[in-house]
């Protein structure tokens, strides 16, 4: 069964400002996905349209097959949410508030409340006007966790929060997920998707670019090459040579010294060829990370990107 | 489940607007106390002396001729105005900030995304405005009864009743107008000012109504004319006034609901 799943989701909010195009994609239930993308990609728009804070123009979203517009609450039962901006009621007792939220669900969750606040180090006396911006959002992170949800949707859940805090997010991210939970979330932290995610959607002007397991985003996409020369002047040499035999697929040139680096999109036997032609004296060829991947694709296309609105 | 949310919201929201609640009822209170308290000296002091030597159409404007000062209730009745205007503009106020505010706090991120539908949670903070809309009015109601009954020396009539009763049919008639433009428009301060112009706008309609045959009809656009104080003490209290103004005010809600539900969020 699909936690999420989202057929040709289109928002537009008038006045030439698009929210997202057209967003087809499919959450299985008990999976850690990454929806990554520039700013502006549409990420908060679609993650806005699956809990109902807006309506789509076109296309539908369910939650465990419920349609979010049509049936909400239903939809929205057993789904924590953590928002990208976490504001909070002011002048409440942390206990009080996280109490509140918890009544809308069914059940006790006051033993769960209090070991999420014990794993987050959240003084559950503390009053909310006096918070700063990462506890904030630890009250929120506890606040979407301590129902047991069967999906959590985090909307840049680490921001605000130190390392430690990171680490601890995502350690219990894992463990819902292995209890069954499915976890969505974006982030700019790619590292962490990378890290954390079985899955990853990229998203850019509105479109699902790319939705792959991780792995294979990473192998699909490119590999990074470094290659060392040996003596003055080999390295912009090599360079030439590279050029000379029209290398498709090769970007992001960097030159340190006698090494060169650079990121290759193709086919493996046109690279050993030029790079046998360029005698190096070491080669390393590696996966490209996440982070390679989403700055070669969408760097510069985040120019025209601007009239997006997340 | 529904009604569960829908207690939840209520429970909530009267607790986060109590001190909403004193703020308003207790300076309210004073000037009221403060009011009765005056009534032997008015009823037949100097006091009263100056208010029959007032002109004709300011005696009117305030009900003076068509009642005895001596009466608690009647005594009540020409000040009753100055409290409903301000349990009107408590009731419009607290309905559109009870709205608006989770937009202007960035807090609806939090609310609307738990698994309730708005209708619920909307329920839940109309109930609350309505619960408060009619406990001022009844605070103070029985306080004024109390003192009158003290210092008039002479029984409560049970036009009480209806002068505090038609009060919060005011109240909740702007209750839900404050709840309509909160949903019509986006931030909380907006909704606060078209809401007291609303209120103020009304009553000086309603002033307007009485100084010329000319502009009597307009009596009929003032939610504070469908109910006089004095017209309750001198005829009864108007059941179709009553009528109306409820009718108003929970159509009004219930338009809120319906825009509110319908329109996109932002954090």
């Amino acid at each position: 069964m699909n936690a999420i799943e989202i057929h040709s989701l289109r928002k537009d909010y008038g006045g030439g400002r698009m929210g997202i195009e057209d967003i087809t994609l499919e959450v299985p239930a008990g999976t850690i996905v990454g929806f990554i993308g520039p700013n502006g990609a549409g990420k908060t728009t679609t993650i806005r349209i699956l809990l109902g804070l807006i309506a789509a123009t076109s296309g539908s979203a369910r939650l465990f097959g419920r349609d979010v517009r049509t049936d909400g609450p239903r939809a929205r039962a057993g789904t924590g949410y953590v928002p990208g901006e976490t504001n909070l009621y002011p002048a409440m007792k942390v206990g009080d508030l996280l109490a509140y939220l918890a009544r809308f669900h069914a059940g006790d969750h006051q033993p769960r409340r209090r070991e999420l606040a014990e794993l987050f180090d959240l003084d559950l006396a503390a009053t909310t006007t006096d918070l700063s911006l990462g506890t904030k959002k630890k009250v929120a992170i506890v606040a979407a966790l301590e129902p047991a949800p069967r999906l959590v949707i985090l909307d840049e859940p680490t921001s605000g929060l130190d390392p430690i805090m990171r680490a601890r997010l995502f350690d219990r991210l894992r463990d819902e997920a292995a209890g069954g939970a499915t976890v969505f979330f974006s982030s700019h932290a790619l590292s962490e998707v990378e890290a954390t995610c079985e899955r990853v959607a990229i998203v850019n002007r509105g479109r699902v670019v790319a939705y792959d397991e991780v792995g294979a985003l990473r192998r699909r996409a490119m590999r990074r090459v470094h290659a060392t020369f040996d003596g003055a002047g080999s390295g912009g040499d090599a360079l030439a040579g590279l050029a000379a035999r029209r290398l498709d697929g090769v970007e992001s040139f960097e030159r340190h010294g006698n090494v060169i680096t650079f990121l290759y999109r193709g086919p493996v036997p046109p690279l050993l060829d030029a790079l046998a032609a360029a005698s190096p004296s070491d080669v390393r060829i590696e996966e490209a990370s996440l982070e390679d991947v989403f700055l070669a694709d969408f760097a510069p296309a985040r120019e025209g990107a601007h009239r997006h609105v997340s | 489940m529904s009604r569960d949310v829908t207690l939840v919201v209520m429970t909530r929201e009267l607790r986060a607007h109590l001190r909403t609640f004193l703020a308003w009822s207790i300076p309210l209170a004073g000037m009221l106390a403060l009011v009765c308290a005056l009534q032997p000296s008015l009823a037949s002091g100097p006091l009263g002396a100056k208010l029959e030597s007032m002109p004709a159409l300011m005696r009117r404007a305030f009900g003076l001729e068509m009642v005895d000062l001596h009466s608690p209730a009647a005594y009540l009745a020409t000040n009753a105005l100055t409290f409903t205007i301000g349990v009107a503009l408590f009731a419009g106020l607290l309905g559109a900030s009870i709205l608006a505010k989770e937009e202007t706090l960035h807090t609806a991120e939090l609310l609307y995304v738990q698994p309730a539908s708005r209708a619920q949670i909307l329920a839940g903070k109309l109930g609350a405005v309505a619960i408060y809309a009619v406990v001022v009015p009844a605070v103070l109601g029985l306080l004024s009864a109390a003192i009158l009954a003290a210092v008039a020396g002479r029984p409560i009539e049970p036009a009480f009743v209806e002068l505090w009763g038609a009060s919060a049919a005011t109240a909740l008639c702007f209750a839900g107008l404050g709840a309509l433009v909160a949903a019509s428009v986006r931030d909380a301060r907006t909704a606060s000012g078209a809401i007291l112009g609303v209120v103020l706008g009304t009553y000086f309609v309603g002033m307007l109504s009485i100084m010329t045959p000319v502009t009597e009809p307009l009596r009929y656009l003032s939610p504070f004319k469908w109910n006089e104080p004095v017209a309750i003490v001198a005829r009864g209290m108007s059941s179709l006034g009553v009528v109306i103004a409820l009718g108003l005010g929970v159509a009004a809600a219930v338009a809120a609901v319906r825009r509110y539900t319908r329109r996109d969020l932002h954090a």
